[in-house]
């Protein structure tokens, strides 16, 4: 389990960097380098979801608001479908990267 | 067109055009801002900005031109108004509303932002002609530095052979790697001897499997990707590789390789120049620099194989190509005519393609026709079927 704490904080970390990364490539034009790196977001998003629902079965305290992931991935979805890259780009840089710079570590298993 | 003021969360004001945001709905002024720096290139002597919205991107487009001339092209009365209503004075920049007589060459960068080429959308009278150099820009813009290197290595490695092949034949068939080659493969079978077959590389290994050996391969893109284009074949026959084509691939042809010059990329320029070559226009890839190509060697008819820039489902090349890909949920696709009436899918890329080779045709002395029956339609490139494949070649 201690593993899955590991994975799942080192990835919360690179969120928001990579929020803004992403960002950046939408607001210079670059939809192709962009598209992929949200590709692998929303897979990123998945795993980190399923890592919560299984650490929480194992009785784990984690603290990050899963219904707000799945708002996040619904707005930038409905961006995308219009192709509005200014919506995307705002959702990652003012919403999705503040959300994760905030987003609380797991400590350790609650005993 | 739409036009709607919003006030952006810094307390700015930012806009909608047609329900597309232009700017961020944060903070507006400082996400144009940085579109505009990353986009300036201040080897330019004069700038042409399109779209002037509220004004963002011409403001700070006109501070660091520092003085040289920037033109914003303004799309209708509506914009011009809003743009007064939010800005006192307008200075460092002239607004136009008409782009015809605007000097355009490599001096003066165009800049046009994605999101208001989105926002006019496609039914706008200027937007095809706007998407082709948007299209060539972030092309070129995600691949300079590669087709520097390509460049540098080609021509260190030219064997300065400064004419073609003369072709005795006065037809040219092209292959392209389109859906429609899995048929008409077979139709170029029963044709080889009687014509010159020029293949672009991502058909040449279908070709070969099907025992045709082309009279010369083409190859253009600058990605590493094509290296297994004439990776693993034995064909040593005439290759015809452009200046920024990927030098690896090059490298790995034995047989007799010729350089092709494309118009509006200097470095290139400078060497037709130097040793009295053409000039090719590229038309973005390597089917239409093969058209220009065949078009310079003076072929009488030039017959499109595989060139169908259009596809039904979700097959975009021909089986065992070497670009197939499968298309999933592609925000791109769009919906265009083929040669027998139905409704294809096309990408935005594939129909500038087309866009280019319907105006290349026009200023073609050969006649150009096109086996692809669900090919995207393009004026004056008529289909022809098997049989008047037979009687165009005996004619």
């Amino acid at each position: 389990m201690n593993e899955v704490i590991d994975s799942f904080n080192q990835y919360i970390k690179n969120i928001a960097p990579g929020s803004l990364q992403i960002a950046e490539h939408l607001r210079k034009d670059e939809i192709q380098e962009s598209l992929q790196l949200i590709l692998h977001f929303s897979e990123g998003m998945i795993w980190l979801v399923q890592a919560s629902d299984l650490l929480k079965q194992n009785d784990v305290q984690v603290t990050l608001h899963v219904e707000q992931i799945h708002e996040f991935l619904n707005e930038v979805n409905n961006g995308l479908e219009i192709q509005d890259y200014v919506l995307v780009a705002d959702m990652f840089e003012y919403e999705i990267a503040p959300f994760f710079e905030q987003a609380a570590q797991i400590e350790g298993i609650e005993q | 067109m739409q036009w709607e003021v919003l006030t952006a969360k810094n307390g700015m004001p930012t806009v909608q055009l047609n329900n597309v945001l232009l700017y961020s709905r944060y903070r507006p002024q400082e996400d144009a801002l940085r579109w505009v720096e990353a986009e300036f290139d201040e080897s330019k002597t004069s700038y042409l900005l399109i779209g002037l919205g509220l004004g963002y991107h011409a403001e700070h487009l006109a501070k660091i031109a520092d003085g040289k001339q920037v033109f914003v092209y303004c799309f209708e009365q509506q914009e011009f108004d809003l743009y007064r209503q939010y800005n006192l004075i307008s200075s460092g920049f002239e607004i136009v509303h008409d782009l015809q007589g605007k000097l355009m060459d490599e001096n003066v960068q165009i800049l046009i932002p994605n999101q208001l080429l989105k926002a006019i959308g496609i039914e706008h009278p200027i937007f095809s002609y706007l998407e082709v150099i948007k299209i060539n820009q972030v092309t070129y813009k995600k691949f300079s530095g590669l087709m520097e290197h390509n460049f540098k290595e080609n021509l260190y490695f030219w064997t300065k052979k400064t004419s073609y092949p003369d072709y005795t034949k006065k037809v040219a068939c092209l292959v392209a790697s389109g859906p429609s080659l899995n048929t008409t493969i077979h139709w170029l079978k029963k044709v080889q001897e009687q014509v010159e077959i020029f293949a672009v590389g991502s058909s040449l290994k279908l070709l070969l499997a099907n025992e045709i050996i082309p009279d010369a391969v083409i190859i253009s893109d600058a990605k590493n990707s094509i290296i297994q284009q004439l990776d693993g074949t034995n064909y040593n026959g005439s290759l015809y590789f452009l200046s920024t084509a990927n030098e690896k691939a090059i490298k790995k042809h034995s047989g007799p390789a010729y350089l092709l010059l494309q118009q509006g990329y200097p470095p290139a320029q400078l060497v037709a120049q130097k040793y009295e070559l053409p000039l090719l226009e590229t038309g973005g890839s390597v089917s239409t620099i093969a058209l220009s190509l065949l078009d310079y060697l003076g072929f009488e008819k030039i017959i499109l194989f595989g060139q169908d820039l259009g596809f039904h489902g979700n097959e975009t090349h021909a089986k065992h190509s070497t670009s197939g890909r499968i298309i999933q949920h592609d925000l791109n696709l769009r919906i265009a005519l083929a040669n027998d009436s139905s409704k294809i899918y096309t990408t935005p890329n594939l129909q500038t393609y087309a866009r280019w080779i319907e105006h290349k045709v026009g200023r073609m002395s050969a006649q150009i026709y096109t086996t692809s029956v669900r090919g995207i339609y393009i004026p004056k490139v008529p289909y022809i079927d098997e049989n008047q494949l037979l009687q165009y070649i005996q004619s």
